[in-house]
């Protein structure tokens, strides 16, 4: 057993490097960092990405490393260099992030947080993860919150400002806390993150955002989107192992971002809060007056493969250029979103097209002729186990609200991709004309 | 009687071979499920009819496995674990085992179009069964399909090739079937307790053999279909049935229910109570008929008054005065001596509000702190404008606990001043009555005694009082302020609120005097047991009655 233990520190990258051979690298050399099988098409990465093969292998070597020894693993445990490389990605400072297990588990330890009272609201979506809507229900039995959703709208020629009006027609005196996703899982609608925050600004209200499928997608400050919170997932477009989330809690108050005051929050601790007294007041201007990251992160002994493995996806992705990373998958979306439309019909579009605002990498349609299939859920699920099994496509169906609509309605859901291909657009789409034809 | 079904017979198997033999002082005389609703009623229809998700017996029925639905036609309770329930809570999509038959001639699986044929039997204006305002207020498109029902056939001799036209050509918006196997049922607005609503009798599947027949008719009744461990295969209405093993019922496909016996008897007995444990305990019988076995944590209002607030006899009940004076006037505490020389099985308390105590919305302190009305009754009915008095005629079933419960509070209320002119009906008329059923007896009525037990014990605000403010009904009563209560109460998404709400309704209807409670009973788990009986569980959903696909018998005597 090797007790030569790989640091925590090994991530910060030297100015003074050059640029990686990635960089220039094409997206066919990248495909081939990640364990794909190769007679699959991955089309569902809003689920669940794929992992590069050095993440596979950091994952593997971190947790020998660690294994059987004598050594400290409680300051390890802290990620604190980590956390700061993946800070610095995102133009934010390691008392601001960390690093947890999913984003699911971040929003439920954010909104289990927040300083709620009997009778405050909360501004919500109906298209929102189950864990959004889930613990806010548990703090309305808990606390007597009263929740406010909306259900936003879904088409191809959604506009951002009906979003923006719909969520702040919900907004009354009582609001305290307005919560959304930044691009929703079931309809792939990148909501208008930075205007509903200025909307949060304007009634004074703490954000929460699940912002599960941003890193790896998007090239982004996150404290440029004004938010309070933002929760993320390590494992979808970022490639991380599963069970790798993140979590950015807004730590000190920079105006021209955020110049509401820090909202009142009650981390949800393992370990690390004094045992006596409280932490000093919250700052309120740009120098933290403590280590809110911390407070979250501090978990006694912790996996420390999770946070190397989660740091080495995060390098890789600098290394290839997040900016470029974005374009591709964008891209690639509305190439996608164009043979999907050819195929479909704009009708059939569930995801935003006009709007370029509120596009993302995700597409979700009916692939169905008859209207009232929309509402079949038998057939969606008919439709993504058939492209699962006997193509090797795979995708997700979802299932949603529609305003105005007294039916549940469901999608097919595709992902792009860094690692997929114009061929496997067209090669996919032309597999699923076959097969709704063939269903309807 | 002849009945179409398969012509198999069951090999006995593992099947304990003895006859159950139950006896009991309620007759039973619907096993429709669009008409069957009181709990020995149910209690029947649990052998002989399956429903999407149903409770499971338990030893101790306070245990919450009783008290929540799990699958039983459906795979499981749709909820958003198993993508049957979205995150909106109004859309429930009900996978449907592959392996539950009709006791056809020729056996037949039981698909999602039964499910949906059932809803609309459910709807039928002829039964009007007594759950409807459940459902109408929950399931999209419910309220306006029984309307739109019940006006296409009024006016008509109401024929069953009548009543199929209009079921068979018009659609129930929120019922639909995507295939043979899933059903999707679509909500006004999200109900917890819907549920434990699909569980109910009157929500079972129905087969295609049944547009061929009224509901709740004497011919229905000769032709009835069974999905449930049991078939009827004699049935004199009001007296004996005897049920006996459906042999395409399948242990396998049927998570909730056993088939442990050669036959299962159903006698009715015309001795009291004392009696009735005498014969028990002489090994005459196993079980009480209709009489709970178990504890179950709420009481049942059993019997509490309403009245005719659509076409009364005289119209002074429409008078909240009137009412109030009724209110005012009866003993209760003479009625629960009455109730307890004939119910030596039940905890028997005087009842001052609606809801009764340990279900949801049940309003302390019981009984009220307030002060009795200023004056006697005689004076309160002169001042409400009859210083003659009233005549009033009061309806009640024909059962003799029944019938000296009418008597003690009619006496009560000559004592006011109020003649009280009492009519025994059977339970089925005296429903009928009540819910304006089409096949309704052709009786004048002001004030009716009625009965409810709790159809589910979690989560139940709504049960005692939604049907009391069905203004579709004679009893039904409407009240603007009280319908913008109920919208509140069924609207509200935190349950806290909506028994607040719910509890607001009682009060109105409390102030109006539009129910007058009489007596809340809780079964004590002391009712008879057979020598033979090893186990009996009691399930809350019947109010405590025996689970009688679960009751256990020894071989020796």
């Amino acid at each position: 057993m090797s007790h030569t233990v790989e640091s925590p520190g090994s991530a910060t990258v030297p100015a003074s490097v050059p640029p990686s051979p990635l960089r220039t690298a094409s997206w066919a050399r990248i495909r081939e960092l990640f364990a794909l099988d190769p007679t699959t098409v991955h089309l569902n990465t809003g689920t669940v990405g794929a992992m590069p093969y050095e993440v596979l292998d950091t994952v593997d070597r971190v947790t020998r490393q660690w294994t059987g020894g004598l050594l400290d693993v409680y300051r390890p445990a802290m990620f604190t260099e980590y956390r700061a490389f993946i800070g610095r990605t995102f133009g934010v400072d390691e008392d601001e992030i960390v690093i947890c297990h999913n984003a699911t588990e971040g929003v439920a330890r954010v909104i289990h947080g927040l300083d709620l009272r009997a009778g405050d609201e909360v501004v919500t979506t109906t298209h929102e993860c189950y864990s959004v809507l889930s613990n806010f229900n548990l703090l309305r039995n808990r606390h007597g919150i009263v929740m406010r959703t909306v259900t936003p709208p879904s088409g191809h020629d959604v506009r951002a400002e009906e979003i923006i009006d719909l969520v702040e027609s919900a907004i009354t005196p009582r609001t305290k806390v307005l919560s959304f996703a930044a691009i929703t899982l079931f309809t792939g609608t990148m909501f208008p993150v930075r205007q509903l925050c200025e909307l949060a600004h304007r009634h004074g209200l703490t954000t929460v955002i699940d912002g599960a499928l941003i890193p790896g997608m998007l090239d982004v400050n996150l404290r440029d989107y004004g938010a309070d919170f933002i929760t993320c997932s390590g494992s979808k477009f970022q490639c991380g192992p599963l069970g790798t989330g993140l979590i950015y809690v807004r730590n000190k108050v920079v105006p021209e971002s955020n110049p509401l005051p820090l909202p009142t929050f009650w981390p949800l601790i393992s370990t690390w809060y004094p045992m006596m007294g409280s932490p000093p007041p919250r700052t309120t201007n740009e120098v933290a007056s403590y280590n809110m990251g911390d407070y979250l992160q501090s978990a006694g002994s912790a996996n420390l493969a999770r946070g190397a493995a989660l740091t080495r996806a995060f390098e890789l992705w600098d290394d290839i250029g997040r900016d470029r990373i974005e374009r591709y998958v964008m891209d690639l979306a509305e190439y996608a979103r164009g043979r999907l439309i050819e195929a479909f019909g704009e009708k059939a579009m569930y995801s935003p097209g006009v709007d370029p605002r509120l596009r993302s990498p995700l597409i979700a349609f009916n692939p169905f002729r008859r209207p009232e299939d929309a509402w079949n859920i038998k057939k969606f699920i008919t439709f993504v186990k058939r492209l699962e099994t006997e193509h090797r496509i795979w995708t997700r169906w979802t299932e949603f609200d529609v305003p105005g609509s007294p039916h549940q309605h469901y999608a097919a859901r595709i992902t792009t991709h860094l690692f997929n291909t114009r061929d496997e657009i067209d090669h996919s789409v032309r597999t699923m004309v076959r097969l709704a034809e063939e269903m309807s | 009687m002849t009945q179409a079904r398969s012509a198999a017979t069951s090999t006995p198997g593992t099947r304990q071979r003895h006859t159950l033999r139950l006896l009991g002082t309620t007759a039973v005389h619907q096993a429709d499920p669009a008409a069957a609703w009181s709990p020995a009623e149910r209690q029947l229809l649990r052998l002989t009819t399956r429903q999407l998700v149903s409770y499971r017996g338990a030893a101790d029925p306070t245990d919450w496995r009783a008290l929540g639905p799990v699958g039983d036609l459906a795979v499981d309770v749709p909820s958003t674990y198993n993508a049957g329930l979205g995150a909106s809570h109004r859309s429930y999509v009900a996978h449907l085992r592959p392996d539950v038959w009709w006791d056809t001639p020729q056996p037949r699986r039981i698909t999602a179009h039964d499910v949906v044929r059932g809803f609309k039997r459910l709807a039928n204006p002829v039964t009007r069964h007594p759950a409807l305002p459940y459902f109408r207020g929950t399931v999209r498109g419910m309220d306006r399909y029984c309307d739109e029902y019940a006006a296409a056939v009024a006016g008509q001799p109401i024929t069953a090739a009548l009543l199929a036209a209009f079921a068979n050509a018009h659609d129930l918006p929120g019922v639909f079937a995507l295939d043979d196997e899933t059903v999707v049922i679509e909500l006004l607005r999200p109900a917890l307790d819907f549920p434990d609503m699909l569980a109910l009798t009157c929500a079972s599947p129905a087969p295609a053999e049944y547009d061929a027949y009224l509901p709740g008719s004497p011919e229905l009744h000769a032709h009835l279909v069974a999905s449930g461990p049991y078939r009827i295969a004699a049935w004199q209405p009001g007296d004996t049935i005897r049920l006996e093993p459906n042999p395409t019922w399948r242990p396998e496909s049927d998570p909730v229910r056993h088939q442990r016996f050669d036959a299962v008897e159903f006698r009715v007995s015309g001795d009291g109570p004392r009696r009735l444990a005498d014969q028990i305990s002489a090994d005459v019988a196993d079980l009480p008929w209709g009489v709970p076995v178990g504890q179950v944590s709420g009481y049942r209002a059993d019997p509490f008054l309403v009245f005719n607030l659509r076409d009364p006899a005289n119209p002074a009940v429409a008078t909240a005065a009137v009412r109030r004076v009724i209110a005012d006037a009866i003993d209760r505490s003479a009625l629960a001596r009455i109730a307890r020389a004939d119910d030596p099985w039940s905890e028997i308390r005087e009842a001052y509000t609606v809801v009764p105590p340990g279900n949801d919305a049940h309003l302390p302190p019981d009984p009220p702190a307030e002060p009795p009305a200023h004056g006697s009754p005689r004076q309160r009915l002169a001042v409400a404008g009859h210083p003659d008095g009233l005549v009033l005629t009061a309806v009640h079933p024909d059962r003799a606990e029944e019938l000296a419960l009418a008597r003690a509070w009619a006496a009560d209320l000559a004592t006011a001043g109020i003649e009280v002119r009492l009519v025994a009906l059977n339970e089925a008329a005296h429903r009928a009555l009540l819910t304006g059923a089409a096949g309704a007896p052709a009786q004048r009525w002001d004030v009716s005694t009625t009965s409810w037990a709790a159809p589910w014990g979690y989560g139940n605000a709504r049960v005692f009082l939604q049907p009391l403010v069905d203004g579709t009904r004679p009893s039904g009563y409407r009240d603007e302020e009280a319908d913008r209560m109920v919208e509140q109460a069924v609207d509200a998404a935190d349950p806290r609120t909506a028994v607040a709400c719910w509890q607001q309704v009682q009060r109105r209807l409390l102030a109006d005097a539009a129910v007058v409670p009489l007596l809340f009973r809780r079964p004590t788990g002391a009712a008879p047991r057979g020598p033979r009986v090893r186990g009996a569980d009691a399930l809350p959903s019947l109010g405590g009655l025996a689970d009688l696909g679960e009751v256990r018998l020894g071989s020796e005597r």
